[in-house]
């Protein structure tokens, strides 16, 4: 069932309701890049091929250069099915109302924090925000400088280009 | 395969995805107390389970860019 961006999300929310008073079964959500195209290519042919490697066409790399990119995101709840395609113009409204809904749909998850994880990154939160020593605060301020220069790599593609 | 820590998987997530944006698809499965980051381009899979609270909040942030990035115009 494809719907717009608003229905969707109060429809997902219905879907997370079911879920908790079902207290069973499975939501997944699947999101992934949509140029418009429904089907997926057809293989090409001997016949094509050959022409394509005599040839090699510019056409098809304008033409995929010129495509506005959406975010196509499906829900999944037993055999109910929802999907919505998010414009490049919604998408702000769409990922704050998304994420939150999210945030205050995914409670059962458990608050308290594996230890090994949260004692690593408070230690290295402290050593960087509160230095004990001068010597300790250049070591530990570098060595945070350079991890977070690390970290911020990976989680923003969107901004690298 | 399943991916141990958080920064590991978010980094190998977005080399994938960069790799091929349109191949890539992200699939969450939420399920009681449990929840399932799954990246895959029907080649490579990348998995995260979690169990905990604080791993949402991550996850919910890498979904964020991800789907910035997804319909964003870039290649």
């Amino acid at each position: 069932m494809l719907l717009e961006s608003d229905n969707f999300l109060l429809e997902l929310t219905k879907l997370f309701q079911q879920q908790r008073v079902k207290n069973s079964g499975s939501l997944s959500l699947v999101m992934k890049r949509y140029d418009g195209q429904t089907k997926p290519k057809p293989k090409l042919t001997k016949k094509q091929r050959l022409e394509k490697k005599q040839t090699p066409t510019n056409s098809s790399t304008t033409a995929h250069d010129s495509v506005e990119y959406k975010c196509l995101v499906r829900a999944t709840f037993g055999s109910k099915k929802l999907s919505t395609i998010v414009s490049s113009k919604d998408i702000n409204r769409f990922q704050l109302a998304y994420s939150n809904l999210l945030k205050a749909n995914m409670d059962t998850l458990k608050k308290k924090a594996k230890e090994s994880k949260a004692t690593g990154q408070a230690s290295a939160n402290a050593n960087s925000n509160v230095p004990s020593s001068p010597r300790v605060a250049t070591n530990a301020a570098s060595t945070s400088s350079a991890t977070n220069q690390q970290k911020k790599t990976p989680t923003t593609p969107a901004k690298k280009k | 395969m399943f991916i141990q820590s958080w920064d590991e998987f978010a980094k190998q997530a977005e080399r994938l995805y960069l790799n091929d944006p349109m191949a890539c698809r992200l699939c969450l499965k939420y399920r009681n107390e449990k929840l399932i980051l799954r990246l895959t381009d029907n080649r490579t899979c990348l998995q995260y389970k979690t169990k905990y609270a604080q791993d949402l909040k991550k996850a919910e942030k890498f979904m964020s860019s991800l789907l910035r990035h997804m319909a964003s115009k870039e290649a």
